[in-house]
Formats: structure tokens, sequence, C-alpha cells
């Protein structure tokens, strides 16, 4: 009997435990519901004062009344800006945006760097980069320096300090030898060409870019078809490391010009497949007539990727299509005749 | 004390341990949850979505008579965002007009078939690309059941990750983003993620969208949302955080292609294949020594139409049980090797004795308890006693999810659906759990006797276009 008692407590004490977690949570809750309430309220309340700050601020202008309760008020103010960051693209009124979040949330984010809970922090980190806060980007860079774990705040300060064009970031890229492409190229997309340049300039004094670094550097230019790096680009296609030539190719055909398309020939002959595969993107991006019957030839590479290149960028010539045709009845091999016959029917989609 | 006494209580004994288990597990998972509840999602994802390194994705809808909901299901998937992705609906041989309702909405084109063989299928007998969306193919093949289906749909597949949705399922527009992000943050160690999984019933669906969450209002269905969260809540990110999570449900998970090439792809002769291939995963990540992983995120991405009706739902969980025990008995050699680290002497007996086999205790337990109130022939003390540990397993440990899931996510929008879950999250040993357990039973028992087919669920269209239900 005193098991069955002891089980009966046990029950009884964890329902009433239960019960209990769940008044507050019910309580929590609408407290949270009455909370969205008033700055749904409050947003909608500003929302057209402000938007006419954004959208006119020649015309005569009165900062509206806003709550005393400062939680409130930042918080229908960030949410209002985020909504504003969707509906204007325009550089001057995201400068505006930005002007209003440095002057209501500024003070909020830095306080929340200095004292916030991790998740508050990280989310303190994604507006100071969406509105560009610049007069935090000091306390950005410290904060970095003050984080020893690299999780997602480490990167997310790394971000915000890079689109706030702090110079420490290009030697964090230069010392970090963990960054991997993607992240590198986050923080390079995020420069201006001012730190572009000194990340060059450094990469040719001394041979200290990690590889990660230079790659992420050499695909940012080319997909961005930036003029100003195209020859270091181009350079690097003769590079002694494979690696660099094949992302340097990469890079190439999205510029889709070379300067020597001569330079090309030796790779479709290359012993790597990679590069006998971008060597037909390549000379597919720059329309490169000269190149069709060492395409043609590419049909029959035993590496499919290859000879899947070699049609795919065929096409991109004007009788590229008349080509495919012939292949496709009249090719010995069997593989040409297949691919010819695949690209002839498939639109988009890329390699299959 | 006699032979059914001592029975009486080893599941006593067993039923607490489970508990307890259950608890450890929530509070391995506990401090992550805790931590990244406030994190702005939205935020979180941004990158990934302009960036264009972010690693295009096959997604691939094995299909088996689903005209009634393939093409609101193809629409959800149509208006995801993701920078680069290509859908493959792979029309397991229907009987039905699956293959003409997506032709007739969609534009379907024949097109030339060059597809790679990576897996031996049945016979592919034509595909056919979009009109309208160029990155919309069907692929038309032999009926062989949902694993084979998948295995063609990765064979044409031409992307280096695949996401695996099943026909009645919605994904939330960033779906693909969120459970592509741990894959993208450790640049590829991650070679497998899954997502929470929600039951759709009762919400409201607009243009293969969740517009409005609600709950539904048979009982049946709302017992499933708790049941769920008990399994995603608690179980599930204790696994992850541990590298040792044996499930992504086939409802939604997310693959990286050449592993699973190099595993060689879903296992056929199995109903659990979802749950196999990725025991295969974890198999061959640990043999290699590699340091890939597979991670849960806890974030709900995946909406699903539960089973409405007795039959179907009855239907599903034998298929469940059975999957789950093909899956053991496949890969028994890792049950307590030391060899596969946590998978083998953890995860593994784990499943075996919690999520299989609890169901034949709880039956037993049953037994007990009305041979003890009703007949005597058992202590009455001890039938109360096991009628109480029960109480605690099913129904407060149910209980406790529910509170979970709005301390954590507090996706329902008002104060009454809590309450409401709360309360039948109280009542489920009481029926709910009865009745699943003896299906489960059920599922042990035919596991035995194999038979091979695709789930029979009864569709009642949750998904259908533009129907708020």
């Amino acid at each position: 009997m005193r098991m069955v008692q002891t089980f009966l407590w046990v029950v009884v004490g964890l329902l009433a435990v239960q019960l209990v977690l769940l008044a507050v949570l019910i309580v929590g809750k609408q407290k949270a519901l009455k909370r969205q309430r008033k700055i749904a309220w409050v947003k909608g309340q500003v929302m057209p004062i402000y938007r006419q700050f954004i959208e006119a601020p020649e015309q005569k202008w009165m900062e509206p009344q806003l709550p005393s309760n400062k939680s409130i008020r930042q918080a229908a103010i960030e949410e209002m800006l985020i909504d504003f960051q969707e509906t204007y693209k325009d550089q001057k009124e995201r400068n505006r945006i930005t002007d209003l979040a440095e002057r209501h949330l500024a003070p909020r984010y830095q306080s929340i760097l200095k004292n916030g809970g991790w998740a508050e922090r990280i989310n303190a980190l994604y507006f100071i980069e969406d509105f560009r806060i610049a007069s935090l980007k000091e306390e950005v860079f410290s904060h970095f320096k003050s984080l020893a774990k690299q999780d997602d705040e480490y990167w997310q300060c790394l971000r915000a300090a890079a689109i706030l064009q702090e110079p420490k970031v290009v030697d964090v890229l230069f010392e970090e030898s963990n960054l991997s492409v993607g992240f590198a190229k986050e923080l390079l997309m995020r420069m201006d060409e001012e730190l572009h340049q000194r990340i060059m300039a450094r990469m040719f004094m001394k041979d200290d870019a990690p590889e990660n670094l230079l790659y992420a550097f050499i695909m940012l230019n080319g997909e961005r078809k930036s003029e100003r790096f195209f020859p270091f680009v181009e350079k690097l296609m003769t590079d002694e490391r494979k690696e660099v030539r094949i992302k340097a190719m990469k890079s190439l055909t999205h510029y889709g010009r070379l300067s020597d398309p001569q330079k090309l020939s030796a790779f479709f002959i290359s012993l790597f497949w990679e590069e006998r595969m971008y060597a037909a993107k390549l000379a597919g991006a720059c329309k490169l007539t000269d190149f069709k019957e060492q395409l043609i030839q590419l049909f029959t590479d035993p590496v499919w990727w290859v000879r899947f290149a070699a049609a795919d960028n065929l096409q991109e010539f004007e009788d590229g299509n008349a080509l495919l045709h012939e292949i496709a009845s009249t090719s010995e091999d069997a593989y040409a005749r297949d691919v010819a016959r695949h690209m002839l029917t498939k639109k988009g989609g890329g390699n299959r | 004390m006699n032979a059914i006494e001592i029975i009486s209580l080893g599941i006593i004994v067993y039923m607490l341990a489970a508990g307890g288990i259950y608890l450890v597990l929530f509070l391995v998972a506990g401090p992550k949850i805790n931590r990244e509840k406030k994190l702005n999602r939205t935020e979180q994802i941004e990158e990934i979505m302009i960036n264009k390194d972010t690693y295009p994705i096959s997604v691939l809808v094995p299909a088996y008579n689903e005209e009634a909901g393939v093409a609101s299901t193809v629409r959800s998937l149509l208006s995801l965002n993701y920078p680069q992705y290509e859908i493959i609906v792979v029309n397991d041989g229907s009987t039905d007009k699956t293959s003409e309702k997506l032709m007739d909405v969609f534009q379907m084109k024949r097109i030339e078939l060059a597809a790679r063989s990576y897996f031996k299928t049945g016979k592919l007998t034509a595909a056919y690309q979009s009109e309208l969306h160029p990155h919309l193919y069907l692929i038309e093949k032999e009926n062989g059941g949902k694993a084979d289906a998948l295995n063609a749909g990765v064979n044409f597949s031409q992307y280096p990750y695949f996401a695996a949705i099943d026909g009645d399922s919605i994904l939330e527009k960033d779906a693909l983003l969120k459970t592509m992000k741990p894959i993208i943050d450790s640049s590829g160690r991650v070679t497998a993620t899954g997502g929470t999984v929600r039951i759709a019933n009762g919400c409201k669906i607009v243009k293969g969208e969740v517009t409005e969450i609600k709950l539904p209002k048979r009982p049946l269905e709302v017992m499933q949302i708790v049941e769920y969260f008990r399994a995603f809540l608690i179980g599930r990110l204790g696994f992850s955080r541990a590298n040792i999570l044996l499930i992504i449900s086939g409802a939604f998970g997310v693959f990286e292609k050449s592993r699973v090439i190099k595993v060689g792809g879903y296992n056929t002769n199995t109903v659990g294949e979802d749950m196999e291939l990725i025991v295969r995963i974890h198999r061959s990540i640990k043999e290699e020594k590699s340091n890939q992983r597979i991670e849960y995120i806890q974030d709900p991405v995946c909406w699903t139409e539960a089973p409405s009706t007795i039959a179907s739902l009855r239907a599903q969980r034998i298929r469940w049980q059975r999957g789950l025990a093909e899956t053991i008995w496949i890969h028994r050699k890792m049950l307590f090797n030391p060899k596969y680290k946590g998978i083998g002497m953890f995860s593994m007996p784990y499943y075996l004795f919690i999520e299989l086999l609890s169901a034949v205790f709880e039956v037993i337990g049953y037994g007990i308890i009305i041979s003890g109130l009703l007949f005597s022939f058992v202590d009455t003390d001890i039938a109360l006693v096991m009628l109480l540990v029960m109480i605690l397993y099913g129904s407060l440990l149910s209980a406790l999810a529910v509170l979970l899931e709005e301390w954590t996510y507090h996706k329902y929008p008002d104060v009454k659906s809590i309450f409401i879950l709360y309360v039948y999250a109280l009542t489920e040993i009481f029926w709910y759990r009865i009745l699943a357990n003896f299906w489960r039973v059920q599922g042990l028992i035919y596991s035995l006797r194999k038979k091979h087919a695709w789930g029979d669920m009864e569709r009642k269209g949750v998904f259908s276009d533009d129907t708020p239900t």
C-alpha cells in the first residue's frame, strides 16, 4: 500500500507542477500576445509618419510621439525598419533607414552586445548588419575579439564588421586559416573595392593568403565581372597550382572573355578532366568558335562531365544546334550520340 | 512473489527507466533549445538565400496514386525560397491519373532520358520537363515501391544534394534554406539533415501554403499532434546533439547524394526505407572513421497530413513498426557493438527496447492491470502502481512535451489551443496509447510475415488545391 501511495504522490505532485507550469506559460503567452498587439499598434501609428520621412525628407517633418516604454518603442521601431528594408531599395532611402536605426536602436544594440544573452547578441548583430549601424563598428570588432568559440556569433560578428568596412577584418581573413571558401566569400562580398584592393596588394606582396581566401577572391571577382581585378584572375589561369587554375577558369567563365584565347588550347588536352571540362565551358562562355573542333572531340571524352560540358557549350555557338543534330545522327560514338540527343531535347536545367 | 508479480515489477522498472531516458534526452537538448529559442530565424537564413554558393538541391517527390494532392504539393514546392533547385516527381507506376494531372497543370513535355544509373531500379518509361517551370521534371517508372522510386529520382537528379519529400507533405517556404543551413555552415561535414515535422490537419492551407495554424477537430488528429511533439521535441534533438540520431523523417530530409550513392541508395526490401538509410549512412561514417555527421534542426519545416481515420492510422502504425523492426534486424550486428560507438551502444538498443518493444511491455501491463484490478489475479497494489507508472510514462510525459512546445516555439497562436493540447495529452494513456500499442504489437507480428507495399493511407486531400480545411 505504501508503494501505491508513494507513486500516487509522485503522479499528483508532477501533475501539480505541470499545472503550475501550464498556468505560468498561459499567463506568459497572454502577456506576450498583449505585448505583440501593443507593438503592432504603435507601429501602425508611427509608420506613416516615418514613411514620409523616408520618402520625402525635404518636407516639413516632426518626429512622432513615441511610447515611453522603452522596450515597446524599440521593438516597434525595429519591426518598422525591417519592413522598410523590404520596401525601400534606393540608396538614399536606405541611408535614412540607417539614420533612424542609429538614432533609436544603436544604444540598445550596444548594450545588448555588452550584457545581452547569446541569441539576443546574435540578433543585434544581424540588425547592426542590416541597418549598417556604422557607429558600432568598433564595438562589433572588439566584441569579436572577445569571442573564444567559433559559433554563429563569431561568424555573424565578422559579417557585421565586414559590412561596416572594418579594415581589421582583412587581417582576420589572412590570419584565420580555417575559414571556408564560402565564408571568406561572404566577407569579401560585404567589403568595398578599397578593401579588396588592399587584399590584392597583400596577395601580391607576400604569398601568405590562405588558399580558401584566394579561391574566394578569384570566384567573387568573376561573379561580379570586376574589371579592376580581371588581369589578376586571368594571370592565375596559368598558376602552377591545379586548383588555382581551375578556380581562375571558373571565374573567367563569368567574365565571358579572355585577352589571349590561345592560352586555352592546351587545356583541351589536359591530363586533368576538370581542366578539360572548364576549357569547354570557357570556350562556350567566351563564344570562342575557333575551338569548335576541340569541343566536338570532347564529346567522346571518357569522363561524363566533360562530354556534357562540351555538348552544353557547343549549343552556345550559332550553329551549335545544327552540329548537335549532326553528331546525334552520325557520330560513331554511342556516348556522343546520347549526349547530343539529350541536349537537343532538354531546355534549361543544366547538366544531368 | 510469484512470476507474474516479478514480470510486473520488471515492467514498472522498465517504464520508469524509459521515462527517465526521455527526460535525460531532453536535458541533453535543453540548453541548445533554450539558447536558440530567441534567435531570429529569418535573419539567420538570409545569407544562404543570397549567397551564390548555396549548394543546389534536387527535390524528389515519389508519388503513387497521388492524383488528389500531387499538383498542390508541386505548386507549393515551386514557391520555395531557394536559389537553385529542381523538382523531380517520380511516378511509381500509379494506376490513377497522377501523371495526367501534372501534365495538364504544368504543361509537361517529353524529354530524352540520359540519366546515369547509380542504382538499379524499376524500368524508367518516360521523362518530362515542364514548359512553364524548366526546373520541374516528371519521370515515370514501373511500380517498385517508394524506395525504388526514390532511387530512380536520385539517378535522375543532377545536384549534389537531394531532399526527399512525401507526396502528402508540404514544406514551409524557407524549409530548404533552414535544412541546408547546417550543411552549408559545416562546409559539407553534415551529410544529412532533417527538420521537425508538424501535422497540418486543422490548419488553413491556401495554394499549398499553411496560412493559419489551428487545431483539428477530431480527437484522433489532435492526439497525433501531441505525439509528434513528444517524439520530435523530447527524442530527436537529444539524439542529434550526440550524433546518434537514427531517424530523419521520411516526410522530409536532405541528403548528400554522394554519401547515399556510396552506401547503395534506399533499400527496396523494407518498408522503413527512411530509417534504414540513416542507419546505413551512420554505419558507413563509422566504418570509414569519417568526421561527417547527421543533424536535426529544431525548426518546424514540414507539414504533413496525419491519418484521420482509425483504419488509416492503424495501417500507418503497423507500417512504421514493421519498418523499425526490419531496420533493427538488418543492422542487428551494430547492436551493442562498441565499434559503432553511440549508435551501437545507445541508439540501436534504445530503438529496440524502447521504440520497438515498449508496446509489448505496455500491452502486458494492460493485462496485469485488468487482471489485478478486476479479477485479483495479481496483487492489487502492484496493478495500481502499474497504472500510476503508465500515467507517468504515457500521459504526463506527453503533457510535458506540450509545455515544452509552448515554451520553445509557441507556434499555436492562442491560449486555448495550448490548453486543449494539454488536456488531450493527459488523456493519452486511457485511449490513444492503448490503440497505438495494440497496432504496434500487430506490426511487430506482421514484420515476421514480411509483405511489401506502399502505405495505403486514405487521402482526404488536406492539400487539395485551395481547400481550407
